[in-house]
């Protein structure tokens, strides 16, 4: 009796580290909703995993960006979508992006979208990310680049092991680099700059009144 | 006694340097201190009855209806002011602060653009800018200074007719109490368009003692230039930067080879010619650091002419060595109006 109490406790064990350890079934179970990974790669070889949970059966691939919680810059097409200007804080400006996608030449990079097929390769979306359909299990590729996508071989469970999933009810994300920080001013810069333009106004409107009185007096 | 103009070379190359921050980028500290210079400039070279006050207030009204578009276009951002409900066509989202400024600095830039050409309608010697072009573009230079002064020349009678009908006891409350405006001024432009026509036809404007065959030749050659030209403004755009340079050469020769046939036979005489002048050397001096300084900073380090507040509000990198190349475009100021 005493070695089935053990035998029985070893199992609880075992059965307690593979439910902590073990990757999400992946559409195992309707009542815990839609499950899908993300997988980006930046210009230096960078890659962020995400895992998003979402109630819908199929969301869209701009979509599941938004709820990734990835830093997102999107251009609106109106009618065709959206385009994806910066992720992760790298792409182009809104400008830029507006007036040719990030597409500045014939081989610049862009963000390019791809599917990951049922056996494992990453298929380059066809119909973009704001038409295109992401359902349970589902994992959506992007990368900055022209041509190959040089995202990694991996699988959905893959995915949601690397991002993290399961230690919240939000999206789980996990970086191999930090997000580099976008060039901005200093306060000091900006502080002298302010008075530089401010003696600027004073100039130019001291040049006015005597422009004026000269122009009176002539 | 009336001050002679100054040339109209120094006030191109001024115009040329202040308008170039406000076109390259929207950083609003250079875009900013352009406004201010183009706005002191042109309040000190203000004439009586100039007519661009309607110009400059259109542009006004445009420059507020662009932030308002940009606020409600925008989407991106993120200091949220409010969210619209998605189902609403194309302004659906939230609408940030980011683009509110955003289209703020992008007014303020197309105001100081709208500034620097009153201020050049202003002070350009029109007569010596159609003096200093090739013979062979004086008919283009007549007709380009009649179309400058087509606006404010509009803007001038419709005060004169709108005076009229008020001394009248006419008292405008809608659109449809325009007519008694828009009639006269139309009928004036017509005049006015009909006794310029014979002025000039008159003087024997268009007329030309060549061939029809080389006149064909030319219009062809200049048309081809022109289109070739188009085209590698595009790659430009595209930076196709090879294809660019070469299409440019193209038209280039093209232009070389239209220009280069004989001229219709129809001199021009000077009486005088435009003095370059103390003014001139001062403005001209003074724009051409200012642009030099500005393409050399364009050059090593463009973020200090780029900024843009998306996805997150960043403050804008100031560069202390452009805004003092913009402020030596105040010297216009500095020398007699």
């Amino acid at each position: 009796m005493h070695r089935w109490r053990c035998w029985a406790v070893l199992l609880l064990c075992v059965w307690l580290v593979g439910a902590v350890f073990a990757p999400p079934m992946v559409g195992a179970d309707p009542d815990r909703g839609s499950h899908a990974g993300l997988v980006i790669r930046r210009a230096d070889g960078a890659l962020t995993y995400a895992w998003v949970a979402f109630p819908e059966p199929e969301i869209s691939g701009v979509e599941l960006l938004h709820r990734s919680g990835v830093p997102i810059l999107t251009a609106g097409f109106g009618g065709l979508g959206e385009a994806i200007c910066q992720l992760e804080g790298e792409g182009c400006s809104l400008t830029e992006c507006r007036k040719s996608v990030c597409q500045v030449g014939a081989n610049a990079p862009y963000w390019r979208y791809f599917q990951m097929s049922d056996d494992g390769e990453w298929v380059p979306g066809v119909l973009g990310a704001s038409i295109s359909k992401v359902r349970d299990g589902d994992v959506d590729g992007w990368s900055w680049t022209a041509d190959e996508s040089f995202l990694p071989t991996i699988t959905p469970g893959e995915v949601a092991v690397k991002a993290g999933a399961g230690a919240s009810d939000g999206p789980a994300v996990w970086r191999s680099e930090p997000l580099a920080q976008p060039q901005a001013g200093t306060l000091r810069e900006t502080g002298v700059a302010l008075g530089l333009v401010g003696a600027i106004v004073l100039v130019a409107g001291a040049g006015v009144w005597w422009a004026r009185q000269h122009r009176s007096a002539a | 006694m009336r001050t002679a103009p100054i040339d109209p070379r120094a006030w191109f190359i001024w115009a040329i340097a202040l308008a170039l921050p406000p076109l390259v980028g929207r950083n609003p500290f250079p875009v900013v201190t352009c406004a201010v210079v183009a706005g002191a400039v042109a309040l000190g070279y203000r004439g009586s009855g100039s007519g661009w006050g309607t110009v400059v207030r259109l542009a006004g009204w445009l420059a507020a209806v662009g932030v308002v578009f940009n606020v409600l276009t925008v989407h991106a951002g993120d200091w949220v002011i409010t969210t619209l409900p998605d189902w609403l066509p194309l302004i659906g989202g939230p609408l940030t602060w980011n683009a509110a400024l955003f289209g703020l600095v992008s007014g303020i830039a197309l105001m100081t653009v709208v500034l620097i050409g009153v201020t050049l309608t202003r002070v350009l010697d029109w007569v010596a800018v159609m003096r200093m072009l090739p013979d062979r573009f004086a008919g283009l230079a007549a007709v380009g200074a009649i179309a400058w002064t087509l606006v404010p020349q509009t803007g001038r009678a419709l005060t004169e007719i709108r005076e009229a009908q008020v001394a009248r006891g006419y008292q405008p409350r809608g659109v449809r109490d325009a007519g008694p405006l828009v009639v006269p001024l139309l009928a004036g432009g017509l005049e006015r368009a009909t006794v310029l026509g014979e002025a000039l036809e008159a003087r024997a404007f268009g007329s030309s003692a060549t061939a029809d065959a080389t006149r064909r030749r030319e219009g062809f050659l200049l048309l081809l230039a022109v289109t070739v030209g188009v085209v590698a403004a595009y790659a430009v755009m595209l930076r196709a930067v090879v294809l660019a340079a070469v299409l440019l050469a193209i038209a280039s020769i093209l232009t070389w080879l239209a220009l280069r046939t004989p001229s219709d036979g129809i001199g021009r005489t000077r009486y005088r010619r435009i003095a370059w002048d103390r003014r001139a050397t001062v403005i001209a001096g003074a724009s051409a650091v200012a642009l030099v300084g500005e393409l050399v900073v364009l050059v090593t380090s463009p973020g200090a002419f780029a900024w843009e507040p998306y996805p997150s509000m960043v403050i804008p990198v100031a560069n202390l060595l452009v805004l003092g190349c913009i402020a030596l475009l105040l010297a216009p100021l500095a020398v007699q109006p």
